[in-house]
């Protein structure tokens, strides 16, 4: 089936936030809306794509360059998997 | 003694003979995964079931069937390491899933093979997507809300091909599944201590069964004869062990078993195993895991993380891609998480190896498939672009040297439902 990517990525962005009737606020990038933004390092249906930053209501909230900037959940803190060492 | 175990051995790896079909694939960028590497423009020549040449400058046989394959990928037919094909439709119905069984009469002796049907639905839906070969494999059998009688050891599994029906079984006891861990500590009475005590009793019996087959008496050993025959295939390396296994200890007590017993053993899961990278190195121990899984879901996953297959590669462990839910209808999804580890740091042509070449070599048929070599079963895919990527679906998947029909009954639903007029029944 060919179904267009400008298509596709309304299921995912505008299409819930008009089911859930916040289409007013958000789900588009249009002067006037909340500031939720995701930029990536390519094409996002490709299999390799990484969001490099997210922002949500205008705030940064994941950079993927700059891990410091990026949450650390009181579960994960002080891990191996989220300190980066072996051990 | 005739050794039935040397008879389950055999693996079969019969070309459809029957059919004579010449095929050539021409002109497009083949990556082989074997000696000759990557050929930008090449042909690939399969007859009789099997690659008769590969090159750029491969004669096409008179009378062959010519695919174009120019602008496109040619790839071996992908391998998934762990699947549940032909063993039960829908999970949660009445027909029978024949994955798992319970109660106390079979551990390491109980087959999947003999409950394989190859005309299952979900079949056709894995191969128009570029699967060719599995494992499939036995599972515990959980009830919930019941007192789990399912075993530490799981039963043996079989590699299959996922041509049409007639001989799909190219190898039995290809595997024998244990859970340890979080699991198999549900499985053996609470603790994942009692877990790896199941297993060393189970090795420890089929040492003694071999020294002394005939001193064998039913009253001393917890196995059956069966299950210990099962067993010492295990111990003369003819079957690996396939090990679900998460936490890094308990993945340093497995390294122990398989030196204290000379071993084979493949860890299934592996959240924390990119911790032990050198040490699975050196025992040569691989590692089957889904490279999406960084989400510490229980505590033997609380190291989970993203990047797992680039470490373990680059410490040279032999890696391995599963799809750690739904290993029936979507381990065709085994592209996507090759795609994910390149994206996480894994070369490319390590993760086309992981999804072809890597777990042939792991289950020992690489001698039959796994790479596009001269010899070698025809197992080919040709895709319109970058097999990993989310948006390409084969053109064509040719399966022991015969072009498969490209439709599943997914397809056939899609073309139903895209049509409109007629009630949905009167459509076809």
């Amino acid at each position: 089936m060919d179904i267009a990517p400008e298509r596709a990525i309304r299921w995912i962005t505008s299409n819930p936030a008009k089911a859930l009737g916040v289409l007013d606020q958000t789900g588009t990038l249009e002067a006037g809306k909340m500031a939720d933004v995701v930029l990536w390092n390519g094409n996002p249906f490709s299999v390799y794509a990484k969001a490099d930053q997210v922002y949500i209501d205008g705030a940064l909230a994941w950079d993927r360059m700059n891990p410091e900037v990026n949450p650390v959940t009181d579960f994960s803190l002080g891990t191996a998997a989220a300190t980066g060492g072996a051990r | 003694m005739i050794r039935l175990s040397a008879l389950l051995a055999v693996a079969l790896f019969t070309a459809a003979l029957a059919q004579a079909e010449t095929i050539a694939i021409v002109g497009g960028k083949v990556h082989t995964v074997g000696p000759q590497g990557i050929i930008e423009s090449a042909t690939v020549v399969a007859m009789d079931g099997r690659i008769t040449a590969v090159g750029a400058n491969a004669v096409v046989p008179e009378g062959a069937t010519v695919i174009d394959a120019k602008g496109k990928t040619v790839t071996p037919g992908l391998f998934a390491a762990r699947a549940g094909f032909g063993l039960g439709e829908v999970g949660l119905s009445a027909d029978p899933v024949d994955a798992g069984q319970s109660g106390g009469e079979f551990t390491a002796s109980f087959d999947v093979t003999d409950a394989f049907n190859p005309r299952a639905t979900h079949i056709a839906v894995n191969r128009i997507e570029g699967i060719t070969r599995a494992l499939i494999v036995p599972k515990p059998l959980v009830s919930y809300g019941e007192p789990s009688t399912a075993h530490v050891i799981s039963g043996l599994g079989a590699i299959i091909n996922l041509g049409d029906p007639g001989d799909n079984v190219d190898k039995r006891a290809a595997a024998l599944v244990v859970n340890l861990g979080a699991d198999g500590s549900g499985f053996a009475g609470g603790s994942r201590a009692a877990a790896l005590l199941v297993l060393r009793r189970a090795l420890d019996e089929a040492v003694a069964y071999r020294d002394d087959p005939d001193g064998y008496e039913r009253d001393e050993f917890v196995h059956s004869a069966r299950d210990l025959k099962a067993l010492v295939r295990v111990l003369d390396g003819e079957t690996p062990l396939l090990v679900g296994v998460h936490r890094a200890s308990d993945i340093e007590v497995l390294l122990r078993i398989v030196d204290e017993y000379a071993i084979e053993a493949i860890i299934a899961g592996g959240a924390e195993a990119w911790m032990l990278a050198d040490e699975l190195a050196v025992a040569n121990v691989p590692v089957l895991l889904d490279p999406t899984g960084n989400l510490p879901g229980n505590f033997d996953r609380l190291n989970a993380r993203r990047g797992s297959a680039s470490i373990l590669v680059s410490a040279g462990v032999d890696v391995g891609f599963l799809t750690s839910r739904d290993a029936t209808r979507n381990a065709r999804n085994i592209t996507q998480q090759a795609g994910n580890a390149v994206a996480d740091g894994l070369a490319w042509d390590d993760a086309l190896r992981a999804i072809t070449l890597t777990p042939a070599e792991i289950y020992g048929v690489d001698d039959a498939v796994g790479s596009i070599e001269v010899g070698k079963l025809a197992d080919i895919v040709v895709w319109p672009g970058d097999p990993l990527e989310l948006t390409n679906f084969p053109d064509a998947v040719i399966i022991n040297g015969e072009s498969i029909e490209m439709v599943s009954r997914q397809t056939l639903l899609r073309d139903r439902y895209l049509q409109s007029g007629k009630p949905p029944a009167y459509r076809r």
